[in-house]
């Protein structure tokens, strides 16, 4: 893996992104606090040109379309009329009523939400509704935080399919930058989002490419494996930021972690904490298969050593005060049960076996 | 059958949909809705053929005999049933087994008959199969009498079944049987059933007030629409004509027997269905008109793609109000398709144009089409420009009228209609800026019959009037680089009123005078009193 790329700036690293990057995607994983916002912002504002038009007029041209924190103050929540007003001298908004985004709009809402919308193109107002009252006139609803962010997000991606398809409205579009999508949705459409955007994304055949950046692992993970883009992780360091290629390493926490954990099952070099990140891991796996406890995500067997493994471990996992930087070594004993446990894991839920070595050989039950 | 009649009518069937649905969308309710009435208007009109044909030999039953007469004659007389089916099928164009009828399925549904499913689906394929001439097949495909939204169960199911048709069955019973009354109260119920969900269902419903514009301007004559009406069309097509009622509206208008052949095709499968349904409940006869399930940008239809030019079909009218900037996806083939190659391809955003070449590639040269679009087409740059331009040129474009905003259920923006011709005798473009003419509905504009008069009128007697309806010469519209956004050639904003200043100065003078003759009294009155005087001037 290659040595990180410094930059002095934003402005430098957003020159970087525009100019050194050529793939057609770029995918960027930054903690929250680095300056994802400020990036795409830095990116944008590089792409404005002051001109004169034919009549000699000064106007401003762009080449970026982009979704950020920013994009869902093009919109406000009135709450006296309840609408969602629309503040429509943005560019964002070039192709709303000669292109009918109504129709472009709904069919991506329906898959995240079951709130229907019409758009007031006079009064650049939006109006959600469930049901209609009986002269067919919708009934007006308070939409909730999330719908409305998913509202937008929606609004984004319809417009950005405009400028992917070269729609004239859109042809000053050669760059999309996505800052994180996610942090503004709710978390259970991480996937979804992900691959929804992908599709569209791939489906281009123009000359547009694309920087997107997030926080979310999973997120991320998927717009990878998805994309197969340059991905960089970036952090700030003494002022400065850092570029690192990450190269095809999993970024997706609980698959990291895995792979650790079968790494030092495989050293031995197993570690008291290591209980925790298991424990973790198994809790963030029964509640993604709905069950109660992560016990339920330990194999259970006919005969009564599932007993005394449970007990064992819920003795274990009680005591877990353990300390990352006074690591203390498990007893033999617990390790065989830790390499049980995650054996028996591993062999009942399925992960890609390409990122993992084969899994050690059935012990002999004595 | 009035129109309160009618409105009564879709209330009761709508508070039947609304009450028994259950965890059904309207959607999927809509479908077992609109294939029981089916049934029933077939079954009602074959009983009332076959009483007729059979005249004396009709069985007169019992108050209390719940058996249809068709079912008693059918066992009585076994050898005559061939001769009679075969009489009625030239008459009728169709045939229905007495255990099929409406009556017979309705006696099942009463009684609670655990065997009613089982019938209706029997029913159901005997007469796509076997009750016309030309086979239906897969009119019901869509409708699932064995879905888990009936009930989880099949004994659940059929008792579902039993209490909707029930209900259907007494809902409708009231109300008189003449021919029309089922045709009416289902296109009522297409139009309910697309205002109420909207999602899916909006968008193949045109509104009738539009329906009605495109098909008296496209059933005029279209060299001389003042002399009026066509005596006879031979043919019209609808290539998007979700479930046919654009279609059956200009056969309204053109009278039953004004038309050759209808033609429509349709994407949606189960709208296609309905469509077929709708056309045989307005009486049209099965052999008088063709719906093709298929693509109409890909062009699937065998019939459109007849390479023999002698056997190319021509179409006397041609409607269609397709999806509005509908996203597909031009190829290098379609490129060098027929319908596009002279004037290029729609955009991938937007199919609108793509569309309308389609249609007016099977326009004959005394026709005319009549097609509602988005106003974008008037003005959207790039490759629209350019199909625009050729239109132009080739004088093809006769009328555009701008219509207002939010006319239809799905949709806030302002359509058009761009009526063209092959050939067409002025030179000018014919501009109707209708956009400010409505009735303000809660949501949604409505036009009214003095609107939609107007429109026509305009077009047929190619009126001008100010700011509303203009002849715009082409050079105009060259200089204007053939955009053909209504505004720049009608528009509707008043001039401001001129003000007369020499009128004003006079009121005021005459103003000025009042006051001080006013203040001269009042001040004689204080001084009367003793007081001081209001200062003048």
């Amino acid at each position: 893996m290659n040595a990180p790329q410094t930059f002095a700036s934003l402005d430098a690293l957003a020159r970087h992104l525009r100019e050194r990057l050529d793939k057609k995607y770029v995918l960027l994983f930054a903690f929250n606090g680095t300056g994802k916002t400020r990036l795409s912002m830095a990116f944008k504002d590089m792409g404005k040109e002051t001109v004169e038009d034919d009549e000699g007029n000064e106007v401003t041209t762009r080449d970026t379309l982009y979704f950020n924190a920013f994009t869902e103050d093009l919109f406000h929540w009135d709450n006296d009329r309840r609408v969602l007003r629309m503040h429509t001298d943005s560019r964002f908004f070039d192709g709303l009523q000669e292109l009918e985004m109504e129709s472009r709009i709904r069919p991506l809402l329906a898959r995240y939400a079951d709130i229907d919308f019409l758009i007031d193109y006079a009064t650049s107002e939006i109006t959600f509704f469930r049901e209609k009252d009986a002269d067919g006139a919708p009934i007006p609803i308070k939409v909730s935080r999330g719908e409305e962010n998913i509202f937008v997000w929606c609004f984004f991606l319809a417009v950005a399919q405009l400028a992917v398809d070269g729609q004239e409205s859109y042809r000053w579009v050669k760059y999309l930058y996505i800052d994180d999508p996610i942090s503004s949705l709710d978390d259970n459409n991480a996937i979804a989002v992900a691959s929804h955007l992908a599709q569209l994304l791939k489906k281009s055949d123009g000359q547009i490419r694309t920087v997107i950046s997030t926080h979310h692992h999973l997120f991320f993970n998927v717009m990878g494996n998805e994309l197969k883009p340059a991905q960089y992780f970036l952090s700030k360091e003494d002022g400065q930021f850092l570029l690192k290629n990450t190269g095809k390493t999993p970024r997706f926490h609980h698959i990291a972690l895995l792979k650790e954990l079968n790494a030092v099952v495989e050293s031995g070099q197993i570690f008291t904490y290591h209980f925790n990140i298991l424990r973790n891991i198994l809790e963030k796996t029964a509640t993604f298969h709905g069950f109660q406890h992560f016990s339920a995500c330990i194999q259970q067997f006919s005969d009564d050593e599932d007993g005394i493994l449970r007990e064992r471990m819920i003795q274990l996992f009680s005591h877990g005060n353990y300390s990352l930087f006074e690591p203390q070594e498990m007893m033999p004993e617990n390790k065989e049960y830790f390499r049980k446990i995650l054996r028996d894991f591993m062999n009942n839920y399925r992960f890609n076996p390409e990122l993992f070595p084969e899994p050690p050989q059935e012990s002999v039950t004595p | 059958m009035t129109k309160e009649e009618l409105s009564q009518l879709g209330k009761t069937l709508w508070a039947i949909a609304d009450d028994l649905r259950g965890a059904m969308n309207a959607d999927d309710f809509r479908d077992y809705m609109l294939s029981f009435l089916f049934l029933r208007y077939l079954s009602d009109n074959y009983e009332a053929a076959a009483k007729k044909e059979l005249g004396p030999d009709y069985p007169k039953l019992q108050e209390d005999d719940r058996r249809t007469p068709l079912a008693v004659w059918y066992a009585a007389n076994t050898e005559d049933i061939p001769d009679l089916e075969k009489q009625m099928r030239r008459k009728m164009h169709y045939v229905i087994h007495p255990d099929y009828l409406w009556s017979s399925i309705y006696e099942r549904a009463r009684t609670q008959d655990a065997e009613l499913l089982q019938t209706l689906q029997r029913g159901f394929k005997y007469i796509e199969n076997e009750s016309f001439a030309s086979a239906f097949q897969g009119l019901f495909s869509e409708l699932n009498l064995h879905s888990e939204k009936l009930g989880r169960t099949p004994v659940d199911r059929n008792k579902k079944l039993c209490a909707i048709i029930t209900k259907v069955a007494e809902g409708i019973a009231q109300f008189s049987t003449d021919s029309d009354i089922l045709g009416d109260a289902y296109e009522y119920l297409i139009g309910q059933f697309a205002a109420g969900s909207g999602k899916k269902a909006g968008e193949f419903y045109t509104p009738q007030s539009l329906s009605t514009i495109l098909s008296r301007i496209v059933t005029l004559d279209s060299q001389e629409p003042a002399t009026g009406k066509k005596r006879k069309l031979s043919c019209v097509l609808d290539f998007a004509c979700g479930s046919g009622s654009l279609l059956l509206n200009v056969r309204k208008q053109m009278g039953t027997h004004g038309i050759g052949m209808i033609y429509g095709q349709e994407k949606n499968i189960t709208t296609y269905n309905l469509a077929r349904m709708n056309m045989l409940l307005h009486g049209v006869k099965d052999s008088g008109f063709q719906i093709h399930h298929g693509d109409s940008l890909i062009n699937d239809w065998d019939m459109l793609s007849e390479m023999n030019p002698a056997k190319k079909v021509k179409c006397d009218a041609i409607v269609a109000n397709p999806p509005f900037s509908y996203r597909w996806e031009p190829n290098e083939a379609l490129g060098e398709d027929f319908r596009f190659k002279s004037h290029g391809l729609a955009p991938k955003s937007a199919a609108d144009f793509a569309f309308l070449l389609h249609g007016f590639h099977f326009l004959s040269d005394e026709g005319t089409m009549a097609i509602i679009l988005p106003h974008g087409v008037l003005f959207r740059g790039g490759v629209e420009s350019r199909i625009r331009t050729k239109l132009l040129k080739d004088g093809h474009i006769d009328t555009v009228i701008g219509l207002p905003a939010n006319l239809f259920f799905s949709t806030g923006i302002p359509v058009c209609i761009l009526v063209l011709k092959k050939c067409k005798k002025p030179d000018d473009v014919l501009f109707i800026n209708a956009s400010e003419y409505f009735e303000k509905g809660k949501r949604q504009n409505q036009l009214l019959p003095e609107h939609i008069d107007n429109i026509v009128e305009t077009y047929q007697y190619r009126k001008e009037e100010e700011r509303y309806a203009r002849r715009v010469e082409m050079a105009e519209i060259e200089k204007n680089d053939y955009n053909l956004n209504i505004s720049r050639y009608v528009s509707t904003a008043m001039s401001e009123q001129q003000i007369d200043l020499g009128a004003v100065n006079h009121k005021l003078v005459a103003l000025e005078e009042k006051i001080v003759a006013a203040t001269q009294k009042h001040n004689g009155f204080l001084e009367e009193l003793g007081l001081p005087p209001l200062p003048l001037g």
